[in-house]
């Protein structure tokens, strides 16, 4: 049998709630069937035995927990580090997190980080390092033979991260990757939402990264953020295992003795700030892709240390907090209604909480599971819970104390985290009595002073159209807007003399080529053309007709549909279109679609680059299909347009061009390639053009005829009476 | 609790403890399980951990999706969720009257969805008082109902990590509990397993409708692969989800559950582990006195069908609201075949860690994915299921950008045989893997039972490692090229559909 250690001599911190008994429990004789789980008699429990703790802090101002664990012959370290998103400048939301990443994947100065990422992998080792919103954190996993070698390369790597382009580019890939998913998953979308409202979107506790943010993050921001923060003073090292803590010391004396103390400041947490936190009130996702909503009422609520924090802690398990609890037993098992009804209180340490209540239904039942959740928090509101409830509420935190005990791991990173938040050592045994004291009559006074039904926000994520009762029988309702802010194309450095120059020479030398003056002279035409759209049921064509008007920036398209006529236009400063249902302005993104249509037509394009409020530059070669092309990015931000002109090197005629926008589908890379260039009074002009979203085909355009200046009346822009 | 002072005395274990080293480690471990088959043919393991006075307990149940027909696919999950609402003394204010009222709310239910289905549509008028007649028979059960008291029992004693889960497989069973508790656990498990109610049948199939929803209708990647294993299979029940389809969810009975429990849950066809601060032999004696009350009942019969082998290749498209993901499906053998490790191997090769081959070249190089890998066992490994590659296609890229590097590193495997370096990386990484699992109870106690119900021994849990050293680069080679092969291919693409 193995045993933990000796109980001599260790920290009193540790000594947390532990419970000692002399003897093993007796053996007790043949067991005879009780009849009803109330006739067994608990036997006195084995004791729990608390490993010694060593508390170091080294000179440079390094925090050690070391725990000798001797079980398996193993050793494993959890650091606890003081920096986080939620220091990050807000322009920058990204930063922590891609240097965190970057710090392991692109190695330290001396080190590469492929060459990490092999040895790791072959000596089935772990050393990562990661940012959370709070603190960051480093890990390591290692045979404790490799323990040594373990701990170098963490220390290299928190004190000499090389932070190399091309893993900082990779790293911003995946972080790419992960706002472009963020709308996939409707709990995802929900709950991001949902912290989004309370805290409000800029703060630092929930602010999200966008492409826009992450862009703007260069490897001078990675270096500065490392000086600001990594220095020892910041590092809370945990380290259990297979080893003698005195060895262990040394060892890490060794290892970590040599970082230099830092000196910076230790950064202070942000508090939430009320003139940015949300509003109270009905919040909308409409979602029409989805047959079960989500649904959740939520608020801000105080941090561990507020004197109603237990009785908050228990009304929240009366509520919700367990299989036994009001929400799952009416909710859930009574009703049918849910797989998923309860209620968190995700308390903080050092800065105000979430506080929420939450369930999922199908869209017919929206409004009946949300009248039940409201009407199962205001009777928390009536009434004090029963004995029953204050048992089951209580028994699921104090009873069991033997699991806080089952893992070095598990003790020894509650005392860092403990000690990251400056929370006393003995807190988990504070808690606790906290927990045993709180009252039925504790539990109401918190019910009626926290749960206040004006100060909720309620969010719903659904497909609104099927709800039973419309969401806003319950009150006013606000929609939320989910649409992600769209990437920039690729990353454009910043225009020189030289760019701009070479684009200028670049788009002339193509005016002319494409008919030079008599491009000039083209006010207004018109394109008869066969549009060939990939959609997920095929292929569809349909035969359009558009007329641009350059000068004034109108448009106008018909489309000849199966269904009838459609038409989207742009007047010069609202979008309309016509379906055979009627006449309607046209929603912003397809007004935008239609406007841009004309801003950034080839011909608009062609006679306008050296205009006033035109920024030009050549951006370098890239790929068009197999052909290698001429990138020029013209810009107007008064015309919110930018877009890239791709020219052709070997006859320095337009090949194509590429920007952001949507075409029947969610907006992406849009890619035109030109080919059938034909002399139209003039003008040289494409005839066939095909066009890819994301790389994929997702259009074709047939020209049958081009009308130069056909001097159509401006009235048909107009929308109709 | 009681809480005393700690003594001088209990020390002494302590210092004659002594580190060990790996395979000392997993000899110790294998010396401290123990195991016996009570005479109804429940098998038990145990394994002694002193570490903190706790146990956890894992019941696994050798039934699973694979064992349902159309008509009740969904039964075996639906089951699970059964068996968490009592039996004849737990959950009830009155078992006799409650039972006359269960039966009654079956009569309504059976006569609502006959008229449901009745040639020529249903008459309005029957429909709305048959309605009315089996809202008023559950009312009138829901009366008898003391809600999850079963579950409050275990929370009250200090119970953790209460839940169980359906696989394709298996259904397993688990918590843990402070181990003064041990009785207790004896007495629910048995009691569950013994005299189970059903009740709140009709209301608890509205839940799983919701976890159908949640997890596979509304969840891109759970629709994508509902949709993949249809087409990867078109007779093994592994081509079927696992959370059944939703006209069963909205029509079995709760006579179709006790059936299904009759048949599947006899003691023969149960496994299960203790792992913790326990005696083996005061284990053996609560087994005996509390399951040995269960009826012996003959392991049912194996599975008829056999998946014929692939001959052509397939695919399926999901399009939905969501990004690109790519998956390709080959079918292998089961866990049991001789080529357990090799598969085993070949995932380590392609998945574990940023050096791994599919992660450096997809991720890393190529850039056409953020995540990729691959690995054996999918939707099981009870009866032969799929090697399975996965890509999380990269933002701007296309699911065949990254078909095509995936295939390069499949056809890598067939064409080069790996180093010994990096087959020396597969055998440290097994062997780290299964240190880190022994330092869990609940981990534990999931390997062993595992193990042992699927491949009829738990030592293979160890004896795995000997077989993952014994790969050599010849025989991922062999492998690869008998498995990977166009015919053999089912691949599945998650696609942005329009708004």
């Amino acid at each position: 049998m193995l045993k933990k250690k000796c109980l001599t001599g260790f920290l009193l911190l540790a000594l947390a709630a532990g419970a000692f008994a002399q003897t093993r429990a007796q053996v007790p004789k043949p067991a005879a069937v009780v009849k009803t789980h109330k006739e067994i008699k608990l036997p006195e429990l084995n004791p729990i035995t608390v490993p010694q703790v060593h508390k170091h802090v080294l000179p440079n101002g390094l925090t050690l927990f070391l725990v000798e664990d001797p079980e398996l012959p193993l050793v494993r370290a959890q650091a606890v580090i003081r920096t986080g998103e939620r220091w990050e400048p807000a322009a920058k939301a990204g930063l922590a997190d891609i240097a965190l990443r970057v710090m392991r994947t692109g190695g330290s100065t001396t080190r590469s980080g492929d060459a990490l990422d092999k040895d790791l992998d072959r000596l089935s080792m772990t050393v990562e390092t990661g940012a959370g919103k709070n603190s960051s954190s480093a890990s390591i996993f290692a045979l404790k033979e490799d323990g040594e070698k373990a701990f170098t390369i963490l220390a290299d790597l928190l004190r000499n991260p090389a932070f190399p382009q091309d893993k900082i580019d990779l790293a911003k890939i995946d972080m790419r990757d992960s706002i472009a998913r963020r709308n996939d998953e409707p709990m995802g979308i929900h709950g991001r939402e949902q912290l989004r409202l309370l805290y409000g979107k800029n703060s630092a506790y929930a602010r999200q990264m966008e492409y826009a943010t992450l862009d703007s993050i260069t490897r001078d921001d990675l270096v500065n953020f490392h000086k600001q923060y990594f220095q020892p003073e910041n590092v809370i090292l945990a380290v259990w295992g297979d080893f003698k803590a005195p060895a262990m010391k040394t060892q890490m004396e060794k290892v970590f003795g040599s970082w230099a103390k830092g000196g910076k400041p230790k950064p202070e947490a942000p508090q939430v700030d009320p003139q940015v936190a949300g509003k109270p009130g009905i919040y909308l996702i409409d979602k029409d892709d989805v047959t079960q909503s989500t649904l959740a009422m939520s608020m801000l609520l105080g941090r561990r240390d507020d004197p109603d924090y237990h009785a908050m802690v228990v009304m929240t398990n009366v509520l919700g907090g367990s299989f036994g609890s009001r929400m799952t037993n009416n909710i859930r098992a009574k009703e049918g209604l849910a797989y998923m009804a309860f209620s968190h209180y995700a308390a903080e340490f050092d800065h105000a909480g979430m506080w929420f209540a939450q369930t999922g239904t199908k869209s017919g039942t929206t409004i009946k599971a949300l009248e039940l959740m409201r009407q199962e928090i205001a009777r928390m509101k009536e009434v004090e819970p029963t004995d029953d409830e204050m048992s089951v509420a209580k028994d699921g935190i104090l009873r069991g104390e033997a699991f806080d005990f089952d893992s070095t791991g598990k003790i020894v990173g509650r005392l860092a985290t403990y000690e990251y938040y400056g929370y006393p050592s003995d807190y988990l045994q504070r808690y606790r009595e906290g927990i045993k004291k709180v009252t039925k009559a504790d539990v109401l006074r918190a019910a009626q002073k926290y749960l206040d039904m004006d100060k909720f926000q309620i969010l719903v994520l659904g497909k609104s159209k099927d709800f039973d009762k419309p969401l806003s029988s319950l009150g006013t309702v606000t929609p939320v807007d989910v649409t992600i802010p769209q990437p920039k194309g690729a990353e454009v450095s910043a225009a020189t003399d030289e760019t701009r120059a070479k684009g200028v020479a670049l788009l002339t030398r193509a005016r002319q080529l494409h008919g030079g003056d008599a491009i000039k002279a083209v006010k207004q035409y018109q394109a008869k053309m066969d549009l060939t759209m990939v959609t997920p049921q095929g292929e569809m064509s349909l035969g359009t007709d558009a007329t641009v008007d350059l000068a004034d920036v109108k448009y106008l398209m018909k489309i000849a549909s199966p269904m009838g006529e459609i038409i989207q236009a742009f007047d010069g400063e609202k979008g309309w279109m016509k379906t055979p249902q009627g006449v309607q302005d046209a929603p912003p993104a397809v007004a935008d679609q239609a406007r841009k249509n004309a801003v950034q037509d080839n011909i608009s394009l062609l006679s306008n680059f050296d205009a006033a409020g035109y920024a030009v530059q050549a951006v370098g070669i890239s790929k068009l299909g197999d052909k290698d092309v001429e990138g020029v990015l013209v810009k107007n931000e008064a015309l919110k347009l930018e877009v890239t002109m791709l020219i052709d090197p070997a006859t320095g005629m337009l090949a194509g061009k590429g920007y952001q926008g949507a075409l029947m589908g969610p907006p992406g890379a849009l890619v035109e390639t030109f080919s059938e260039m034909r002399d139209v009074g003039g003008v040289k002009l494409p005839f066939h053009v095909s066009i890819t979203n994301n790389g994929r085909k997702a259009a074709e355009q047939k020209v049958s005829e081009y009308k130069l200046n056909p001097g159509v009346s401006d009235d048909i822009y107009k929308k109709p009476q | 609790m009681n809480i005393r002072l700690p003594l001088a005395g209990i020390c002494v274990a302590a210092l004659v403890a002594l580190p060990l080293p790996a395979q000392e480690a997993f000899t110790s471990v294998q010396s401290r399980v123990s195991e016996f088959t009570l005479a109804n043919g429940l098998k038990f393991l145990v394994m002694e951990r002193h570490q903190a006075p706790v146990v956890s307990f894992y019941t696994y149940a050798d039934v699973g999706s694979a064992q349902e027909v159309k008509g009740i696919t969904g039964l075996a999950h639906m089951f699970e969720h059964m068996a968490f609402k009592g039996t004849d003394k737990i959950g009830t204010k009155n078992y006799a009257e409650e039972k006359l009222s269960l039966d009654r709310v079956d009569q309504a239910f059976v006569a609502l969805q006959k008229e449901k289905s009745k040639l020529g549509g249903p008459d309005k008028a029957a429909l709305e008082k048959l309605q009315k007649e089996f809202d008023a028979a559950q009312e009138g059960a829901a009366k008898f109902v003391v809600s999850n008291e079963f579950s409050q029992i275990i929370d009250a004693a200090g119970g953790r990590g209460l839940n169980a889960t359906t696989a394709a497989d298996r259904t397993d069973y688990f918590y843990s509990l402070p181990s003064n508790a041990l009785e207790l656990w004896f007495y629910l498990e048995s009691e569950r397993f013994l005299n189970p109610v059903l009740r709140d049948f009709y209301k608890e199939a509205g839940v799983v409708r919701e976890e159908r929803r949640m997890r596979t209708e509304n969840n891109p990647i759970g629709k994508l692969l509902e949709e993949f294993k249809a087409v990867a299979y078109k007779a093994h029940p592994y081509g079927e989800p696992e959370v059944g389809h939703m006209s069963d969810l909205e029509s079995f009975t709760r006579m179709d559950a006790e059936e299904f429990f009759r048949k599947y849950y006899g003691p023969s066809n149960l496994t299960i582990a203790v792992v913790g601060d326990v005696d083996p032999k005061r284990v053996k004696q609560l087994a005996e006195s509390y399951f040995g009350r269960l009826q012996p009942r003959e392991k049912p019969m194996p599975l008829r069908t056999m998946e014929p082998e692939q001959t052509v290749e397939r695919s399926v498209t999901v399009r939905a609201q969501a990004q690109r993901i790519i998956v390709i499906g080959y079918h292998k053998p089961s866990i049991t075949h001789p080529d357990h490790a090799v598969y085993e191997a070949i995932s380590s090769l392609l998945s574990a860690g940023r050096s791994s081959r599919m992660h450096e070249s997809l991720v890393t190089k190529k850039k056409v994915a953020v995540q990729a890998g691959g690995f054996p066992g999918f939707p099981g490994e009870k009866y032969p299921g799929l090697f399975l590659f996965f890509a999380v296609t990269a933002p701007g890229k296309t699911n065949e950008d990254a078909e095509k590097e995936m295939m390069v590193e499949i056809n890598r495997l067939k064409d080069d045989l790996p180093s010994k370096e990096e087959l020396e990386g597969v055998k440290n990484r097994a062997r780290a893997g299964l240190l880190s699992r022994m330092s869990n109870n609940s981990n534990m106690a999931q390997s062993l039972v595992h193990w042992q119900a699927l491949t009829g021994d738990w030592r293979n849990l160890f004896k795995y490692l000997d077989r993952i050293n014994a790969v050599t680069p010849e025989d991922v080679q062999r492998v690869a090229k008998a498995t990977f092969t166009e015919s053999n291919r089912t691949t599945g693409y998650l696609e942005p559909a329009p708004k």
